[in-house]
Formats: structure tokens, C-alpha cells, sequence
């Protein structure tokens, strides 16, 4: 599994990442001159709260959040085993919130829905890899031996 | 290998999607009194609601156990279990062998002993048909009595309120939620339900339901009557034990399971409702009856009985609700039960926030109002850290995970999983 590593070294909080990933995934618009006036606000995947160390959903090996949905909406992609929400059926009721250890699924009651990165899945690049000035976000492998576990279908349902 | 589950709920689909991870080709026998497969309980109120369809209940694809080759017995019960030939006897009368058995029965509801509980209109919600039977009942919008003011009383008052019922809460403590809340936070929950329009008695319980065939009142201990045409009754769960009676399973106030979700006798497994494990809080066993324990459970289970050795490190009690737009969490003990507790407190306007510690370690918390988060606390619950140096960012609508790097760094054996140590390998670089 590919995942999103920070070097702390190289970030300066600049913010440049929450703000494009809002922009680009976060927003109805993807345009950033209507997309900061958007209602609801746009709501970032990526999280930038301290130590120069920018957040986004880890993958944990074994996800909480997917074991505490309580009706398979947080899922691993088949593929890669990405954990993502299936946004059509969340019924927003938090329970994923209440168990992400890092605390990157944000409750967003405006759009009742529970939004969290998956790591741009279907693009070629993260937009936080992307955009990022000093190079501080990277996509890589994840250790040898690795795994990941739990509920991954092959379609929606 | 042949393995059979009885269950086919959280822990049961949880365990049979873990086992198929290990072991692709084994037999795996489910089995489950219930008709209707893999759906989620903890929505029923959603379905009450009109919030979700009978169709949006499930939380596996329909063709589950096709796709995971599950033998599914839907609608069987299962009457006996038989350790002494390995076989468990369903009630048909048929016996089927097993070589790994799990237990995965749930609890059912408390029913209360209260004359009158026969009459129509009284009801109790555990699974799809009581909620059906519910909504059937519901032809005209009727005054309704919820009995108990625990999680399910909230979620199903709050259901029927929802669909313009005038709602009762009758409760028989100073408090709704008194097991998930303190007195300040119930206040909030409280207020913004009778804003909404649903009354709240405390301090009562109903003595007697009245009417017909059909339920017209009820009455309380006071001697008032409230006239009802519906009466549901909210007053906990049970572990469904009735199969391991006649065994020599142990049990306490359910079936005990080990670190590795094993029975005191071999090859049985138990996950779920129905199983007591430790508890990380409390630091004894405890039948901690939610959905997401139940899932974590069950694969645990799943994963041993396939083979692979896994440990089950412990729970705690967790609950996420929402009222009325007022989201609430709450996990482990929430106030203090003795020397050694602290608690500490954060307001502000619709927005309350506690934790509480016992010997510098965080073993509860309440959050009202705000709840993002959340799981940064769950996390150190889990992780068992000393957090006394941290309390006013942990009650801070600040608290987030990167400014916790130093403690979880100074903590580093307490965090082996590739999904803390990616982090916590590249903070000490920086600040080495
Ligand atoms: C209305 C409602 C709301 C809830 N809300 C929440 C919530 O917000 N958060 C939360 O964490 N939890 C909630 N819960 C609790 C949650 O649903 C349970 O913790 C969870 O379902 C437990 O799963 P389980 O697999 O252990 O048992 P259960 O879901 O009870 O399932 C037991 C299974 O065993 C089968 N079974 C039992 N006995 C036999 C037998 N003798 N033979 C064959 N089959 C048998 C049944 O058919 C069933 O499939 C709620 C429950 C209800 C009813």
C-alpha cells in the first residue's frame, strides 16, 4: 500500500495542502474563486494542527473506523486497501469519529456525511502532494510485511 | 477445518469475514434464528425514523455469504450445544459437528415485569420484526410512553418524535443517559429535547400499563396516569445465555472469553453481546454490549480460531449519538467512582466537554456540542498513557494528534502498529 509520509523537516505549516485539498476535493465547485464561498465551507482532508506535522488518514492496518460503522459505509478500496467513506449511504452518526485514533475524519453535519482522505485514490498524485512548496508530503510504499484487514467489496452496494 | 458460528450479527459476520481471511477453503456453518441477513441492529431507529428503508439496513452486500462461502442456516435456532461430541443441535432436531465453534447470540431486552406488558401497543425493540411490528402500529400519530431513558429509549423516543408522535420519557433515575452522561451533559440532551417537544419525566417509574386489548395509559409510582396509545420499553439488555445453560461454559453475567476470545472449554470461542471480556477502564471483565466492540470481537475471534494467534487487548463502553442536531459522545467512566479519580471540565455555549482521570490516565470522557476528534481520546484510553501533563489541550476544542507526537514518541512501545511508528520515525528525526 502506497501511503502519504511527512517530513517534518520540510514543512512549514504553510497550509498551501489543507487549502488546495479543500479546494479540489472538498468543494461542489473545485474552482477556487467559488469555492471559498461555498455553503457549507469546503472541509479539508488533510489536517495541519502542529509540530510541522500535517495529518491525513494513516490506513491503519486494522481500521477502527471501519470495524464501528455500523452499516459498511467505511470501506477498503478491494485494490489497494485504502479505507474511504461510501458517501451515498453515511448516515452521519459519528461513530467512526469517535474511534480514529488520529482524529482526521471530521463530523461535517452540514453535509451530513463523515469526510476523511483517501489518499486521492482514483487520481495519479495526491493534490496535498502535489501542491506542497518544500516537497514535505511524498507518496510512498509502506514497509515490507505490511497488511491490511476488513471489509473491502469488489462493488457498491 | 469446520467451523460453525451461531449468530449472524456484528460478531458473527465480523468472525466469518476473518476466518475467510485466513482460510479460504475451510467449511464455515453460520447459523441464526433471524430471517433476515446482515442487517444492522443499531439502525433500527433509522428504519423507525422513516430515515432509512428495510432495503438500507444492511451492512454487507446481500450475496455475503455466497461471496465469502459461508453455509448460511437463516431462521434456525440452535437449542443445544454438545462438547463432549463437538456437534451442536439446531432446532429441527438435526446435529451438526463442529471443529471450532463461536457463540455469538447477542443479548436481548430486558423485559420489564409490570402488569399490562401483554396489551398491544407495548413494545420492545431488539431486532427488524419488533421495529416492523412498531411501525405497523403506527397508523396515526399516537401519544407514546418510552420506558427507560438509556441509549435505546433515547434513539427510539427520538425515531417516534421524528415521525410527529408526542413522545413521554419516563425515567427512573434523576437523569437520561445516566450511564453514558453526568448531570451537566444529560441537562443539554435534555433541554434540547424539550425543545423538540419531547417531555421527560425523572425520578418515575411506571407501575402498571392500562387499557383493553389495546394500551390506553400507563401509571406511575406517583399515581399519576398518562394517557398512551403506545408503550416502549427501553430497560437494557441481557446476555442471551439460554444455550450455554446446560453446559460447563462459564459465565459471570456473560460467557467469560480469554485475551484470545476463547471459552473456558476448548474450541468454543464467544464474541459479542453475550461474551465478557475485560475491560480497559474499568480493569475487570465487563459485558460492554456495542457494535463496535462486537465487531472487534468477533474478528479477533475469527482470526484465532482460523489459527492465527491474536489478542484481544480490551474494551471499553463507547457511544455516539445525536439529538436533534446536538451530537454527544461518551466512552469509559464518566464520572468519578472513588479515590484516585479525577475529573475535569470544560463549557461553553452548547458545548461541554470532561475527562476523567484515575492515576494520571484518561478512562472517560463526555463531549457535547463539539465532537470532532473524539478518537484522539479513545486512543490514549486505549494506549493507557499518562496524560496529566496534557489536561487543558485534552479539554480544548484544540486537541488534536500531531501536537500529542512528543507524548506518543516518549511512549513509543506502546505504539508497534506501522500506522503510529511511519510517525512517530520521522518525528524523532526532526527532532534529533
Ligand atoms: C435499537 C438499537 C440501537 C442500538 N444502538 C447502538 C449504538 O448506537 N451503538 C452501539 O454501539 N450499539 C448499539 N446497539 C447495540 C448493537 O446493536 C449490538 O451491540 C450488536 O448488534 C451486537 O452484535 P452481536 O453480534 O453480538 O449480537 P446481536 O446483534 O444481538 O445478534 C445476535 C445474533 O445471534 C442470533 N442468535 C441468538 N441466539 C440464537 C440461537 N439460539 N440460535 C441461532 N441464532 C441465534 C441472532 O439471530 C442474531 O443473528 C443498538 C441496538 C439496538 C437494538
Amino acid at each position: 500500500m502506497k501511503v502519504i509520509k511527512v517530513d517534518p523537516e520540510k514543512c512549514t505549516q504553510c497550509h498551501t495542502c489543507d487549502f488546495w485539498c479543500g479546494v479540489e476535493i472538498g468543494s461542489v465547485s473545485k474552482e477556487l474563486n467559488s469555492a471559498i464561498l461555498e455553503t457549507p465551507q469546503p472541509v479539508p482532508r488533510v489536517h495541519v494542527d502542529g509540530n510541522s506535522y500535517p495529518l491525513h488518514c494513516r490506513h491503519c492496518e486494522i481500521a477502527p473506523c471501519v470495524d464501528a460503522c455500523p452499516n459498511g459505509s467505511m470501506r477498503r478500496d478491494p485494490q489497494t486497501g485504502l479505507v474511504y467513506v461510501h458517501e451515498p449511504s453515511c448516515i452521519a452518526c459519528w461513530m467512526c469519529v469517535m474511534v480514529c485514533p488520529f482524529g482526521v475524519i471530521a463530523p461535517s453535519s452540514e453535509m451530513h456525511v463523515a469526510v476523511k482522505c483517501d489518499r486521492c485514490r482514483h487520481m495519479e498524485y495526491p493534490i496535498c502532494v502535489e501542491v506542497c512548496p518544500t516537497r514535505a508530503l511524498v507518496v510512498e510504499d509502506r514497509e515490507e510485511g505490511s497488511a491490511w484487514y476488513g471489509f473491502a467489496p469488489n462493488r457498491d452496494f | 477445518m469446520r467451523y460453525v458460528i451461531i449468530g449472524g450479527s456484528a460478531a458473527g459476520i465480523s468472525a466469518a469475514e476473518a476466518i475467510r481471511f485466513v482460510d479460504p477453503t475451510s467449511e464455515i456453518q453460520l447459523f441464526t434464528w433471524e430471517h433476515t441477513p446482515v442487517y444492522s441492529r443499531v439502525l433500527l431507529s433509522y428504519y423507525i425514523a422513516e430515515i432509512l428503508s428495510k432495503e438500507q439496513l444492511h451492512f454487507r452486500p446481500l450475496d455475503f455469504f455466497k461471496e465469502n462461502r459461508v453455509t448460511a442456516h437463516l431462521g434456525q435456532k440452535v437449542e443445544k450445544i454438545s462438547p463432549e461430541t463437538k456437534s451442536i443441535r439446531t432446532e429441527d432436531g438435526r446435529d451438526h459437528p463442529y471443529d471450532r465453534l463461536l457463540i455469538a447470540t447477542g443479548a436481548w431486552p430486558n423485559l420489564m415485569d409490570i402488569p399490562g406488558k401483554e396489551k398491544k401497543g407495548v413494545f420492545v425493540v431488539r431486532n427488524l420484526e419488533h421495529a416492523q411490528a412498531m411501525v405497523r402500529h403506527l397508523v396515526k400519530p399516537t401519544p407514546v410512553c418510552i420506558l427507560g431513558g438509556g441509549l435505546i429509549g433515547i434513539r427510539i423516543g427520538y425515531a417516534l418524535s421524528l415521525r410527529g408522535l408526542k413522545v413521554k420519557l419516563i425515567i427512573a433515575s434523576d437523569r437520561i443517559l445516566s450511564q453514558m452522561l453526568d448531570l451537566e451533559a444529560s441537562t443539554l440532551v435534555r433541554e434540547r429535547m424539550q425543545e423538540r417537544g419531547i417531555d421527560v419525566i425523572t425520578g418515575r417509574n411506571a407501575v402498571k400499563i392500562l387499557g383493553g386489548e389495546f394500551v390506553e395509559s400507563i401509571v406511575l409510582d406517583n399515581g399519576e396516569k398518562i394517557d398512551c396509545q403506545m408503550v416502549v420499553v427501553g430497560k437494557g439488555v441481557e446476555p442471551n445465555l439460554e444455550i450455554v445453560s446446560s453446559t460447563s461454559i462459564k459465565t459471570a453475567e456473560g460467557i467469560l472469553a480469554d485475551e484470545r476470545m476463547r471459552t473456558n472449554l476448548p474450541d468454543i470461542y464467544a464474541a459479542g453481546d453475550v461474551a465478557e471480556t475485560y475491560d480497559l477502564c474499568w480493569e475487570r471483565t465487563n459485558v460492554n454490549a456495542l457494535w463496535p466492540v462486537a465487531f472487534e470481537q468477533g474478528r479477533v475471534a475469527g482470526l484465532n480460531m482460523a489459527g492465527r494467534e491474536t489478542k484481544y487487548e480490551g474494551s471499553f463502553r463507547m457511544n455516539s449519538l445525536d439529538v436533534f442536531g446536538l451530537p454527544v459522545i461518551s466512552m469509559g467512566i464518566t464520572r468519578s467512582e472513588g479515590p484516585g479519580y479525577q475529573e475535569f471540565r470544560a463549557s461553553g455555549k452548547e458545548m461541554y466537554r470532561k475527562i476523567v482521570l484515575k492515576g494520571g490516565r484518561l478512562v472517560g470522557a463526555i463531549l457535547v456540542g463539539q465532537v470532532q476528534k473524539a478518537g484522539v481520546l479513545t486512543m490514549l484510553m486505549r494506549k493507557k498513557l499518562d496524560v496529566s501533563g496534557v489536561v487543558p489541550f485534552l479539554l480544548s476544542k484544540r486537541l488534536n494528534f500531531a501536537e500529542l507526537l512528543p507524548l506518543v514518541k516518549q511512549n513509543q512501545e506502546k505504539f508497534t502498529e506501522v500506522e503510529y511508528r511511519e510517525l512517530t520515525q520521522r518525528f524523532a528525526a526532526s527532532k534529533a
